[in-house]
């Protein structure tokens, strides 16, 4: 019993992660209506740059903000320099996406080599905490709290915010959109860098988890839009639903079908793709 | 038997009615006009006829046969021809690049992949008599990005009637044009054949009572009266309509 | 008349390729022949549909692998593997082509990618069949049967994949040219019009992907007896990456130019690999350049140079 519960607490950390890493895809998504690629090379350099922050010095806590805050603003160059230029093609800007991360993950592996990276372990990786009569890794519960934190001020964010109810309804006419004093290009940018600055957070938070190795980024990258895919593109609901449903599956498919584990995730999604082609709260 | 029959449609988008029981006839040959303020429903309704939405409840008939639930490209088939508020053309393609897609598009059933180029040389004629009634054929190689205005809504009506169908929806044909360009357009139409009954949707009262046999009018949804032109012409609840859209 | 003379004269130098160059230079075009199939079947996706694909790599690898796993059970008879290949590649896109064809855009982009991860996953984790991380080696070329021409050469295979390659792109030109390929033009265009029009455009965009993935297949069998051996790469989402550049910098929708980008792209691969590793790296600014100076690809640049000028 106490095994399953552990594991459904190993689950949903995961979740926790991927969905501060799929809520940031979302948000570009739902703003600027394209799927950033590069994604999951925000994730994987986040853990690279806070490794050489922490390396620097030795404060765990900051290695983590400012290597997602580097991340963010990593994004919004990114964003500001190349992808604005292509404002009215959305496939143009996937398409630049999908070279920054061929180029950002062999930059990465030339910088830092190809192993399998372990972060260093703060001491509170090792405590647990007692509930009852079963003992809970003390992190894990760290990242659920912390994951749900994110989630709230994120609902906050979209729900009761002007910044936040644009975002949520999508800036189809960017010219009305100014007209009614909204700077679109510092929104955009501005979105995109909140969304390279979760991937980064989530990915230390689940660095320290996993681990960091070379093809990280496409793993993390097709997981979060496999979350997408089921909880519907631009919808926070279907992004924490759809995150804490596939950490769950992967979990629970890598103990029960091994062999399997890198693609159980898919199955499922393939089967509610035949029946809901939008995904469970999608917006097309 | 009428062509068209709206049998007590309705159709709401969430919480919004945009159409409220709505009941129309309209008998072969007929002209028949549907006008009224914005937002009164026509287009929804004309999408609806065409297949592009479907109705939360009622039913369409079409020459006798119930259509609610046919897809749109079945419709066209049994005679159903639309055209669009807001131009909708192959953009890319050159005006006889159109005009073979649509006489392509009612003779596809003769039409597969296997067969030689030259079969679709074959429809290069029929393309180009169907530019010559509709003033286009001058036009032949340029782009439809290229056209004046105009022009564009003609090749709209052509695409429309390239499969002499039965049932024609014009759904503002002369929305933005010039007044020159609107009586070229009121002429094209009023010189097609009887045997194709034609909807239409005008904003303009005069190009609509001019047309039309008999006009229904819509508000917020609903039926408000119907008649014919002269009738629709001295009605004061349509006149108020205008009016009171006109204040706000 | 200029055109057809200089296909007679291209048409030429690939035959006599292999009398003039050595060894490296017949593997390295056999190369760029096969990626060139892989390429225009996928514009027919890209450039005919307008339904960017990341997954095509999923019917490359599909007929790799059927070839592969009928090899390590002892089957391995040219006119029995290779079509049983293409067959499965047809079939997985048939079933694709279902779930698939419903959405568009960025739903579209992603589901591609995420039904050919099921298949990389499953080549990857089920050892018993594929040879899991390790994929199969040592595939070897057979036999053309009843047909006097042993496979074995370099020169020899560069000849079966040089006339694989010249029907896949007649084949695929006559299709583009073809009615049928004029209303591919005109969903592309306008689907809603067509619709309009009479066209029921779901069978044709059915039929279309799936010839894009039967095409895809020819590659991918053409490939795996090739390199002798068959991986996971030949599923991944790399490769589709790869064949998307392709059709990119060539120009999509002009059949022509992801022949060229094939090329080019096989060309700067093998170049670049001999003095560095960094070859992934220069492929992503090869994207954002391309993308951001020349989204209409070479040939695009070419054909608005000469409109310019003429």
């Amino acid at each position: 019993m106490t095994y399953w519960v552990v594991q459904i607490v190993n689950g949903l950390s995961f979740g926790m992660v991927l969905f501060m890493i799929s809520s940031g895809l979302s948000l570009i998504f739902g703003l600027m209506r394209i799927i950033n690629l590069a994604h999951g090379c925000f994730y994987v350099w986040g853990v690279y740059v806070s490794l050489v922050i922490l390396r620097a010095t030795n404060n765990f806590l900051l290695s983590i903000m400012l290597g997602s805050l580097a991340i963010g603003i990593l994004g919004v160059m990114l964003q500001r320099f190349f992808l604005y230029r292509f404002q009215h093609s959305e496939s143009s800007q996937v398409l630049l996406t999908l070279g920054f991360t061929f180029a950002l993950s062999d930059l990465a592996l030339w910088i830092w080599g190809g192993q399998h990276r372990a972060i260093p372990k703060p001491p509170i990786i090792g405590w647990s905490l007692a509930v009852g009569s079963m003992s809970f890794p003390f992190y894990r519960l760290i990242v659920i709290v912390v994951g749900v934190l994110v989630a709230i001020g994120l609902w906050v964010f979209q729900e009761r915010t002007k910044v936040g109810a644009l975002v949520r309804a999508g800036v189809d006419d960017s010219e009305m959109a100014r007209g009614l004093g909204i700077n679109v290009p510092l929104l955009f940018t501005g979105i995109f860098g909140l969304g390279a600055f979760l991937s980064a957070f989530g990915g230390i938070a689940g660095g320290l988890l996993t681990g960091i190795y070379p093809g990280a980024e496409w793993e993390i990258l097709l997981l979060a839009m496999a979350v997408l895919i089921l909880g519907g593109l631009g919808s926070l609901k279907g992004a924490l639903v759809g995150s804490l449903f596939v950490a769950l599956v992967d979990n629970f498919g890598r103990i029960l079908f091994p062999e399997f584990a890198l693609f159980t995730v898919f199955v499922p999604v393939a089967i509610i793709l035949a029946f809901r082609p939008t995904g469970f709260f999608g917006k097309s | 038997m009428e062509v068209l029959a709206v049998d007590n449609i309705c159709k709401s988008f969430g919480g919004l009615q945009a159409l409220d029981h709505v009941f129309l006839k309209v008998g072969v040959g007929e002209r028949r006009a549907v006008i009224g303020p914005n937002g009164a429903g026509k287009t929804t309704l004309f999408h609806i006829i065409s297949g592009i939405l479907s109705p939360t409840s009622g039913s369409i008939f079409m020459l006798g046969k119930d259509i609610s639930l046919l897809p749109m490209y079945h419709r066209v088939n049994l005679g159903l021809s639309q055209t669009f508020q807001i131009i909708n053309l192959f953009k890319g393609l050159t005006v006889l690049e159109n005009a073979v897609l649509a006489i392509q598009g009612f003779k596809r059933v003769k039409h597969t992949i296997h067969r030689p180029l030259s079969s679709y040389k074959s429809l290069i004629p029929q393309a180009e008599e169907l530019m010559e009634q509709w003033g286009l054929r001058g036009r032949r190689d340029v782009r439809v990005s290229s056209l004046s205005y105009g022009e564009q809504r003609l090749l709209d009506i052509m695409l429309a009637m390239a499969s002499t169908p039965r049932l024609l929806l014009l759904d503002e044909p002369t929305s933005g044009l010039s007044l020159a360009e609107i009586s070229v357009v009121i002429s094209k139409i009023k010189d097609l054949s009887r045997e194709i009954t034609v909807l239409l949707i005008e904003h303009n009262m005069e190009v609509a009572l001019d047309l039309a046999d008999r006009v229904t009018v819509l508000n917020v949804g609903q039926v408000v009266t119907e008649g014919t032109s002269t009738q629709i012409k001295e009605d004061p609840r349509v006149k108020k309509i205008y009016l009171r859209t006109k204040k706000e | 008349m200029k055109r057809f003379f200089g296909i007679l004269i291209i048409l030429f130098i690939l035959a006599v390729l292999p009398k003039v160059l050595g060894t490296y230079y017949v593997t390295l075009a056999t190369q760029m022949l096969i990626s060139a199939i892989f390429a225009i079947s996928l514009d027919l996706l890209i450039g005919y549909l307008d339904l960017p694909s990341l997954g095509h790599a999923a019917f490359f690898g599909v007929a790799a692998y059927t070839i592969g796993i009928l090899f390590k059970n002892g089957v391995n008879h040219f006119w029995l593997n290779f079509p049983l290949g293409i067959a499965v590649a047809v079939a997985v896109a048939a079933l694709f082509g279902l779930l698939v064809l419903r959405t568009r855009g960025a739903y579209f982009f992603m589901i591609t990618v995420a039904l050919a991860e099921v298949l990389w996953g499953i080549a990857f984790s089920w050892r018993f069949m594929t040879g899991g991380d390790d994929g199969i080696p040592g595939i070897s070329r057979p036999s053309l049967g009843f047909i006097p021409f042993s496979l074995g050469g370099a020169t020899n295979y560069y000849y079966l994949v040089l006339f694989f390659f010249l029907v896949s792109f007649l084949f695929i030109y006559i299709i583009v040219h073809s009615p049928f390929g004029h209303v591919i033009v005109g969903i592309r265009e306008n689907e809603l019009r067509m619709r309009a029009l009479g066209y029921n455009t779901w069978p044709y965009k059915y039929i279309c992907f799936i010839l894009s993935g039967l095409f895809a297949g020819v590659a991918g069998g053409l490939s795996v007896y090739f390199k002798g051996f068959v991986s996971p790469s030949d599923l991944a989402v790399t490769l589709s990456a790869e064949g998307l550049l392709m059709v990119l910098l060539g120009g999509a929708g002009t059949l022509f130019g992801p022949v060229i980008g094939a090329g080019c792209i096989i060309f700067l691969e093998h170049f670049i690999s001999a003095y560095t590793e960094r070859w992934l790296l220069l492929l992503g600014i090869i994207y954002i350049v391309v993308v951001m100076f020349a989204p209409q690809g070479i040939l695009g640049l070419i054909r608005s140079r000469i409109a310019k000028a003429g």
